[in-house]
């Protein structure tokens, strides 16, 4: 596991990492996307769902040398989550479902390492493509994305994203 | 009509595939079809499946039609199993012009977050994603 400053060095660093993604990282990224209300995973349900034997998810951490931790004492400043799709037009896939970077170690090339990282993981486990949502009005994230060279499968193709949840799932599970 | 919806087997492979092609051509994107049945036969009916699968299948008397709740049957099946793995939510894409789809699934009780809050799909593939890869940090 390889954890990166923000100021492009990088430090080795073995061990596990088991329940190193904090509710409060994601919490801080709804809070962005003003979403804060619709978080309702606790803490227990992500070492449940992202450390048993066959995971629901992925993650990887940026993590600061002690010398940079926040006044509040955070040294793991980034993550990202992600999970393995499939497409049956190409096959394997990922769906990126967050990248978060803290408000004082953004423009340092840390969001794009973690995504970077997931992109190399995607490659090596023979994935086609790197999927993920983004929100219209959310242009410093939609400019970085675009820079990056992906597409916007909304605006060109015009995918629309859908969800059934609640009332409208357990009613639909009942047909 | 009298149906049956099932999992996949290994042996379904070869009339999923044909269907993915049917669905390609009526998304007008036939060409962006890359793997055959050897790719889902590999990559869903392995130790660790990369996806499930659940067929609709009619007894030997009956042609295909519309209409017959075939649809409804294999995305409520797949909620079911949602629902008993604690899964919250359900979620898909579907194309805007794609009018017949879209009603279908609204009727459902999906909501489209495009439209109400917003959210776009985003992809990265072909020489993008290798470009994206090559520029990870090293282990």
């Amino acid at each position: 596991m390889t954890f990166l400053d923000p100021w492009g060095q990088e430090s080795q660093k073995q061990g596990s990492w088991r329940g190193t993604i904090h509710v409060h990282s994601l919490k801080e990224l709804a809070e962005y996307e003003n979403l804060a209300e619709h978080v309702k995973v606790t803490q227990k349900d992500l070492e449940q769902d992202g450390f048993s034997k066959n995971p629901f998810f992925h993650g990887i951490i940026a993590e600061v040398p002690e010398q940079h931790r926040t006044k509040e004492g955070h040294r793991k400043v980034g993550y990202t989550l992600y999970f393995y799709s499939y497409s049956s037009f190409v096959g394997r896939a990922i769906y990126m479902e967050d990248l978060y970077v803290m408000p004082e170690f953004r423009g340092k090339g840390v969001g794009k390492a973690l995504m970077s990282k997931v992109a190399q993981l995607a490659l090596a486990a023979g994935c086609h493509q790197l999927n993920f949502t983004i929100l219209d009005w959310n242009k410093p994230s939609m400019d970085f994305y675009l820079g990056q060279g992906c597409f916007d499968a909304t605006a060109t193709i015009g995918y629309h994203c859908m969800r059934c949840e609640g009332e409208a799932l357990k009613q639909l599970a009942q047909l | 009509m009298n149906f049956k919806i099932r999992r996949a087997a290994k042996e379904d492979c070869k009339d999923i595939s044909r269907m993915i092609m049917d669905l390609a051509i009526y998304e007008k994107m036939p060409d962006q079809v890359k793997i055959s049945h050897e790719e889902l036969e590999r990559d869903g009916f392995c130790q660790n499946p990369l996806f499930e699968c659940l067929v609709a299948e009619v007894p030997e008397e009956h042609k295909s039609n519309e209409g017959n709740g075939i649809g409804t049957a294999l995305l409520s099946k797949v909620a079911e199993i949602g629902k008993k793995k604690q899964c919250v939510r359900l979620q898909l894409s579907v194309l805007n012009w794609n009018t017949p789809s879209r009603d279908f699934y609204a009727a459902k009780g999906a909501q489209d977050l495009t439209v109400t809050e917003g959210w776009h799909a985003i992809r990265f593939d072909g020489q993008n994603l290798d470009n994206l890869a090559n520029e990870a940090p090293k282990d």
